[in-house]
C-alpha cells in the first residue's frame, strides 16, 4: 500500500491530518535547515518543542514523522541543519529529508538509526542516478516531479532491486522547472511578496517572453507566469495512484507546506478513499480514471476540469485521442 | 580571445548542428571543443557527429562531451555515448555531467575525465562555497573540475575547490539560473504542456527568448526588464530551450585569470557578429 506523505506546519493540525489518513508528516522548523523558498515562513514549525511535541503526538497513532532538512546553504546552514538533526533523533524523529547528498554522510554518523530520505532538490530523473544515491546511503528516493509513469515504473523496479524505497509527489504538483536545478527561487529581488505573505518566485510572477528567430519573421511575444492563475499549479495524481500503486512506489507526497491543513487534510482523506477503493478490488484497468473523478467530484463537490491532471497519460485518457493536437 | 594567463584554457561551446569552422575555433583561440548539451538530451550528439567533431578538433583540441539531466531511456542508453566518446576522442577527452547517474556510469569508462556540471553545480551557487562533503565525494569519484553557474560563485567558491585540487570552469556570457520542461522554444507553437510528451524540431537551434517581468513598483514603468529590478541581473534574461539565463553584465568584460576554463558560447559569438575575422594568427 501505498504510504500518503501530508505537509505540516502546525502541532494543532497534526491529529486532523492523522485522522485523515497521512501516515506519514513532513514539516521544516523554523531557523534555516529546511527550504521554504517560495512560501511564507508560516510554512515551518515555530521551534523545536512544536516538533517535539508532533513526534509525541504522531508516534502514539503509528504515523511517521519526518524532518525537512532540504536547503543548500553555507556553513551556518549546515550547522543548523546538524543542530536540528541532533535534536530531533533525540525525541525520536523517524526519518529526515534532505536535498545535499552529503547531508547523508554528516547524519549517519550521528548514529542514531533514522530513515534518510533523499528529496526531489537532489534530481533523480532516472534509475542510474537512483542506484547512485542508493550508494550514498538514502532509505528512500523523491523522484523528480517531471517524469512520466512508464519511468516511474521502471526507476521504482531498479529501486526494488537496489533495496531503498521511490516516493514520488502526488498533489499540488505544477511547478515549470525542475526543482533540482531551477535558482530562479534565489532571486529574492525578482520575486514579489502578496497579499497573503507569500512570496512569488520569478517563474510564478507575471512576465512575457518575447522569442526571436526561427520561422517567424516578428518577434512572438508570450505571457507567461501564473501569479494571475494560480490554480494552474495546483496540479493533481489521484487517478496515477492505480498505476503507482502496481508499480511499488513506497510514498506518495502532498506538496505544500504553506498551505491551509484543512485543503490538505482534504486531499489525503481523497487519495485514501482512492486507495482503500484500489485495495478492495474496484478499481480496474478500465474504470481507474472514472473512479478517481467521481471520488474526487464527492470531495470537492465539482468535477476535475481539463488540464488538472499532472501526469499527462492521465489527461490524454481523459481527453481521447488526439487531444495534445 | 586572449587567456589572461598561461595556465588558462579557453574552450568552445558548440551546438548541436552548428559547429564552429576552424577559423572561429582559432579566432577565439580554442584549446578544447564542448559538444553535446547541459540541459536537453534530445541536444546529445549521434555517433557521426561525435566523429565530426573529433575531425573538427584534430589532434589539437581536446573533445567535452556535456551531458544534461537525463530521462530513464536516455540514461539507459548513456553507456554507448560513453563508449563512442572514449572510442572516438583523444586522451584530453572529458564528460560533464549535470546528471548524478552519469558519474555512476562513468565508473566504467577510467579514461575519460569527469567534470561536474553547472545544474548541479548551481545548487550551491549561493552558499558562499560547496559543503566540504560534497567535495569529498566529487573527489573520492575522481572528479577533476567543476563548472559554476556565474561569476559570483566562482568568486566564492575558487579558493575552496583549489584547496582541493579541483579546477574551476566559467561559461562566458550566460551564466545558468534554471532548466525548464517546458521547452520555451516549442512553447510559442504548441501551448504549455509538457516537453516530454512532443517531439520536437530542434527549434532551439534558431529560436531564443528574452524575458521581460510585469512590475507593480509604484513609479517604475508597467512592463520592465528584470535587471532593473534584481541588482544581481545586470544582462537580460534569455530563454534557449529548456534553460534560462542570465546575460552577462556587458561592463563586467570578460572574465579574469580566476577560472582555470572559460567556456565561450559559439551561437552567441557567431550570431552577435562578434568574431575577430580574419582570424589573427590563421589557422
Amino acid at each position: 500500500m501505498i504510504r500518503i506523505k501530508a505537509p505540516l506546519h502546525a502541532v494543532e493540525d497534526c491529529l486532523t491530518l492523522i485522522e485523515a489518513g497521512a501516515a506519514e508528516l513532513y514539516c521544516g522548523v523554523a531557523g534555516g535547515g529546511a527550504n521554504y523558498r517560495s512560501s511564507d515562513p508560516n510554512s515551518q514549525l515555530p521551534g523545536l518543542d512544536a516538533l517535539k511535541e508532533v513526534i509525541s503526538i504522531s508516534s502514539s497513532r503509528g504515523t511517521d514523522v519526518y524532518l525537512c532538512l532540504n536547503s543548500f546553504g553555507g556553513r551556518e546552514t549546515r550547522r543548523h541543519q546538524l543542530d536540528q538533526a541532533r535534536a530531533a533523533l533525540g525525541y525520536g524523529v523517524f526519518g529526515i529529508i534532505v536535498s545535499d547528498i552529503s547531508l547523508i554522510r554528516e547524519i549517519r554518523a550521528l548514529g542514531r538509526p533514522v530513515k534518510i530520505v533523499l528529496g526531489t532538490l537532489a534530481g533523480c530523473l532516472n534509475s542510474r542516478s537512483l542506484r547512485f544515491f542508493a550508494g550514498l546511503g538514502a532509505d528512500r528516493v523523491v523522484l523528480e516531479r517531471q517524469l512520466g509513469l512508464e519511468d516511474i515504473a521502471s526507476i521504482a523496479a531498479c529501486a526494488r532491486d537496489a533495496g531503498i524505497g521511490v516516493e514520488v509527489i502526488i498533489q499540488n504538483l505544477g511547478c515549470e522547472n525542475v526543482n533540482a536545478f531551477c535558482r530562479l527561487h534565489s532571486f529574492v529581488a525578482l520575486s514579489r511578496v502578496v497579499s497573503s505573505g507569500r512570496r512569488l518566485n520569478p517563474c510564478w510572477r507575471r512576465h512575457e517572453v518575447t522569442y526571436f528567430g526561427g520561422e517567424t519573421a516578428a518577434p512572438e511575444v508570450v505571457n507567461a507566469g501564473s501569479e494571475d492563475r494560480p490554480a494552474r499549479l495546483l496540479r493533481c495524481g489521484l487517478c496515477s495512484l492505480y498505476q503507482l500503486r502496481k508499480s511499488g512506489v513506497e510514498a506518495a507526497k502532498i506538496v505544500g507546506r504553506h498551505l491551509p491543513a484543512r485543503k490538505t487534510a482534504r486531499d489525503v482523506a481523497l487519495l485514501r478513499d482512492y486507495l482503500a477503493a484500489c485495495a478492495s478490488g474496484r478499481v480496474n484497468d478500465g474504470n481507474f480514471v472514472a473512479v478517481g473523478q467521481e471520488l474526487r467530484r464527492a470531495a470537492w463537490g465539482r468535477p476535475c476540469g481539463p488540464g488538472k491532471c499532472f501526469y499527462q497519460e492521465i489527461e490524454a485518457l481523459r481527453r481521447g485521442p488526439g487531444w495534445q493536437t | 580571445m586572449k587567456k589572461n594567463t598561461p595556465a588558462q584554457e579557453i574552450a568552445v561551446l558548440a551546438w548541436k548542428g552548428a559547429l564552429p569552422s576552424r577559423p572561429e575555433l582559432a579566432a577565439l583561440g580554442a584549446g578544447r571543443l564542448y559538444i553535446g548539451h547541459e540541459f536537453c538530451e534530445r541536444l546529445l550528439p549521434s555517433r557521426e557527429e561525435l566523429r565530426a567533431a573529433q575531425e573538427l578538433a584534430g589532434p589539437a583540441l581536446s573533445i567535452t562531451l556535456n551531458i544534461p539531466p537525463l530521462s530513464e531511456k536516455a540514461a539507459a542508453g548513456i553507456g554507448s555515448c560513453l563508449r563512442d566518446l572514449e572510442e572516438t576522442a583523444g586522451p584530453g577527452a572529458e564528460v560533464v555531467f549535470n546528471d548524478w547517474g552519469v558519474l555512476e556510469a562513468l565508473a566504467g569508462f577510467p579514461g575519460l575525465k569527469r567534470v561536474l556540471g553547472r545544474a548541479i553545480a548551481a545548487q550551491h551557487a549561493y552558499c558562499g562555497g560547496f559543503p566540504e562533503g560534497l567535495l569529498d565525494i566529487l573527489c573520492g569519484a575522481g572528479v577533476a573540475a567543476v563548472e559554476l553557474a556565474g561569476r559570483p560563485q566562482l568568486e566564492s567558491s575558487r579558493s575552496q575547490l583549489a584547496a582541493r585540487g579541483l579546477k574551476a570552469h566559467l561559461h562566458y556570457p550566460f551564466e545558468y539560473l534554471t532548466t525548464t520542461r517546458y521547452c520555451g522554444s516549442v512553447r510559442t507553437a504548441h501551448d504549455d504542456f509538457r516537453l516530454d510528451m512532443r517531439p520536437c524540431s530542434l527549434e532551439c537551434l534558431e529560436k531564443w527568448g528574452k524575458v521581460s517581468y510585469h512590475c507593480q513598483v509604484p513609479g517604475v514603468s508597467p512592463l520592465t526588464r528584470g535587471q532593473e529590478l534584481e541588482g544581481k541581473i545586470k544582462g537580460d534574461i534569455l530563454v534557449r530551450g529548456n534553460a534560462w539565463f542570465s546575460g552577462e553584465d556587458p561592463a563586467a568584460g570578460f572574465p579574469g585569470p580566476g577560472p582555470d576554463r572559460v567556456v565561450l558560447n559559439h551561437l552567441y559569438f557567431r550570431e552577435a557578429g562578434l568574431y575577430p575575422f580574419p582570424a589573427e594568427g590563421g589557422l
